[in-house]
């Protein structure tokens, strides 16, 4: 068990059986009165954040959490499927779970699955990833200005804003925190 | 001035930090008042201490281990002359703060433009207006103290020095209970750009009032799980000798923080 005084940023605990990561965390007491933890928590399954202030002698449960690395498969109706390379295990994620790194997965890509009580929640993916691009128009000539971007469609689906010099068959860095364009890697 | 003692008060939320050897156990002071108080017995009429104070598992945008307490005294004055005091520390500091040019901070000097110039707020009637009940007649400490740092400190004027009054008689801590009103004590806190930036009272000068008080608060530190305090007994009996007083402890890094616009204590502190 963990008590107040063991909350920080990036603490994972567990709140009406569900896991929670700590985001944001602030101390605060009175001179004369009982310390207050305030915390701000994500839940790490549905993404959603809350605020919560604790008091001294509260107690919390550690989120038994672990990460493995895997393999993506393929996306059917049933998920997203991922595969333990070394023991071929497989698990299934739903949509839910994936959130937005759907927009950067590739076939047989390793990322690290999230387990909470043995269940995949989630998904964390390497922070930068190489994608073609599918679809891009041609940048208007003569529109010159620095920073001047298009819309570009990756081979996920994914649209992003790439500079004018992208073209349909490059390959580019992006960065999965942000989903944005980092640089072009292959002409 | 020690910084420890074998003895401190007990307070129901500190924490202590101690220092142990072969000899046994010393306290690191958590406020000065221990020693301070007492002089009042000695014929001392005003006085003054700046030095540290220690206060474990206290560490936050607001708040360190180690910080520097600023405490003084008046023989025959009551907490109202202490809050004339503040007010004038605040304009001499924020003057001198203006010649010292080598410090350059916009916000402060914009909110203290036309000088200073202060709020007295009563807590019965700030908790009734941010809070929505009142602490004169219903005791919760926890939720007092919750709902000063969540719902009234945030509602009151940032950059207005605001005192608030009267703290219930349930939250006297070490000061004396109102005589007009004995819901309440003669207690504040002072408050400037969202801090806490000082509690003075009128001085609590009865040994029994004061020993039972602290029981309580010991009664609190086994409930909460920390260990009771050793009655402070010299402490106490000095009580009688002293004469009518006021004191009070104003945070000197929080004052530096609003002069250096420091988002965090540890701005002013070196190295901690």
């Amino acid at each position: 068990m963990y008590d107040s005084s063991d909350l920080r940023k990036g603490l994972k605990i567990i709140i009406d059986g569900q896991p929670y990561i700590i985001t944001d965390f602030q101390f605060s007491k009175p001179g004369k009165g009982q310390a207050l933890y305030r915390c701000k928590l994500k839940n790490m399954i549905t993404g959603y954040t809350m605020d919560r202030t604790y008091r001294s002698g509260d107690k919390f449960e550690p989120a038994n959490l672990d990460e493995r690395r895997m393999q993506y498969l393929y996306n059917d109706g049933e998920g997203y499927h991922f595969m333990d390379t070394k023991t071929y295990d497989q698990v299934t994620l739903t949509e839910e779970n994936i959130g937005d790194a759907k927009n950067f997965l590739q076939d047989n890509m390793e990322v690290d699955v999230l387990f909470f009580n043995e269940t995949p929640i989630s998904i964390n993916l390497p922070n930068f990833v190489q994608l073609k691009v599918v679809k891009a128009d041609p940048g208007v000539k003569g529109d010159t200005a620095t920073g001047a971007t298009k819309p570009a469609t990756l081979e996920t689906g994914y649209t992003i804003q790439v500079p004018l010099f992208v073209e349909e068959g490059d390959v580019l860095k992006i960065d999965t925190r942000t989903g944005q364009y980092v640089e072009r890697v292959k002409a | 001035m020690p910084s420890s003692s074998t003895h401190a008060i007990p307070e129901a939320t500190i924490e202590l930090f101690s220092i142990h050897d072969t000899k046994g156990k010393r306290y690191l002071l958590p406020s000065p008042e221990l020693y301070l108080k007492p002089m009042l017995g000695h014929g001392i009429d005003r006085f003054f201490h700046i030095g540290p104070a220690f206060r474990k598992n206290e560490k936050g945008p607001h708040h360190a281990p180690e910080f520097t307490i600023l405490e003084w005294y008046r023989s025959n004055e009551d907490y109202t002359r202490l809050i004339e005091d503040c007010a004038n520390i605040l304009s001499v500091v924020t003057s001198a703060f203006k010649r010292a040019s080598e410090i350059h901070n916009p916000l402060f000097l914009e909110k203290t433009k036309g000088g200073i110039t202060y709020e007295i707020l009563r807590i019965e009637k700030a908790f009734l207006k941010y809070a929505g009940w009142n602490p004169l007649e219903i005791e919760d400490e926890d939720r007092f103290y919750e709902d000063i740092v969540l719902k009234v400190e945030p509602a009151l004027k940032k950059f207005k020095p605001t005192f608030l009054i009267d703290f219930p008689s349930w939250a006297a801590s070490l000061s004396r209970i109102k005589q007009e009103d004995k819901r309440s004590c003669e207690r504040f806190e002072l408050y400037w750009f969202g801090m806490e930036l000082a509690n003075g009272f009128s001085e609590l000068l009865d040994p029994d009032e004061q020993l039972l008080r602290f029981e309580r608060e010991n009664q609190k530190r086994i409930e909460s799980g920390l260990r009771p305090i050793e009655i402070p007994d010299r402490f106490l009996s000095s009580l009688s000798r002293c004469a009518s007083a006021a004191g009070i402890a104003l945070g000197v890094d929080r004052l530096l923080m609003i002069l250096t616009d420091s988002k965090s204590i540890k701005e002013v502190i070196p190295a901690l």
